[in-house]
């Protein structure tokens, strides 16, 4: 075996600022960087583009063994468009929580936009899960998971 | 707050037996169960279609029980588009490895390629990690790095 972990995961966002207050003030990741990275060649040839300019805010999940990695492209422009799970290569990220529905009134409150309200999901007669789709600012699929 | 950690992480793909061929075969993440989910209402109210038909692919890091998920839609069917790194919204995983340059061989032999061969990443003119975006059969890019510094930056 010579994968030794899931280190992180990526969200490409618009705004950092923006995400920020999503992921660090409402979900309760603790932001542990947030630089501009330019004139790094490496970052040109792992991704294959030219002066590669990035903000990028660094997060740990709050059972600190997760990271979200934020990243804002300065240069080259990023670009928007639709965003819709039927798209191949669409990210959800599960957070796994005590109380969804707390977790949906607080954030509900908070202005975030819920694809419904939590659901049962019934698998073979027994409740597997309570689920949520949350979106983030970008419309980033957030999962809120709670175990039955 | 409530929230513990994050659980898992999923993506919409267009063939899961071919995503195993990657995820499963050449990256060794263990499946713990592909299973067909439909006449499921609680799906529908989610994901926000009608009659939603999905193949789903659970699969785990026997190191950290993180769970990755594999979705294949078939109803509505998915779409495919281009896919680069600088359109907002799109994700990718990263991967530890103890020796990323054996990585690179082994992908290539199974038939994979990454979007460049590994390079260093310096900061500060020391080596922090030697990384690469390995492209999965979607083209959906999966990051191995071999870390040399804490990636923190401290």
């Amino acid at each position: 075996m010579t994968i030794s972990r899931i280190h992180h995961i990526t969200f490409m966002v618009s705004d950092m600022d923006r995400s920020l207050h999503f992921y660090r003030d409402l979900l309760g990741f603790e932001l542990v960087l947030d630089q501009v990275r330019q004139n790094v060649p490496a970052y040109d040839q792992v991704m294959n583009l030219q002066d590669v300019k990035v903000r990028v805010g660094l997060l740990n999940d709050p059972s600190k063994q997760a990271m979200l990695a934020l990243f804002q492209y300065l240069h080259p422009s990023p670009s928007q468009r639709q965003m819709n799970n039927l798209f191949v290569g669409s990210a959800a990220m599960g957070v796994q929580t005590d109380d969804i529905d707390a977790d949906y009134q607080r954030l509900q409150h908070a202005g975030v936009r819920f694809s419904s309200e939590p659901v049962d999901v019934v698998r073979d007669g027994k409740v597997a899960a309570r689920l949520v789709y949350a979106f983030d600012p970008d419309d980033l699929v957030v999962e809120l998971y709670q175990p039955s | 707050m409530t929230l513990k950690m994050i659980h898992h992480h999923g993506f919409t793909v267009s063939n899961i037996e071919q995503s195993l061929k990657f995820y499963r075969d050449v990256l060794d993440l263990e499946v713990v169960r592909i299973s067909e989910r439909k006449e499921l209402p609680s799906y529908d109210t989610i994901l926000g279609y009608e009659n939603v038909h999905l193949r789903v692919a659970i699969l785990t890091h026997p190191v950290n029980d993180f769970v990755m998920e594999l979705f294949e839609y078939i109803r509505p069917p998915s779409t495919k588009r281009e896919l680069t790194n600088y359109y907002v919204g799109s994700s990718h995983l990263a991967f530890e490895v103890d020796n990323i340059d054996e990585q690179y061989e082994k992908i290539q032999a199974a038939g994979f390629d990454s979007i460049n061969p590994p390079v260093d990443v310096m900061r500060d003119g020391r080596q922090i990690a030697r990384a690469m975006y390995v492209l999965d059969p979607d083209g959906i890019s999966v990051e191995l790095f071999q870390e040399f510094a804490d990636m923190v930056g401290r």
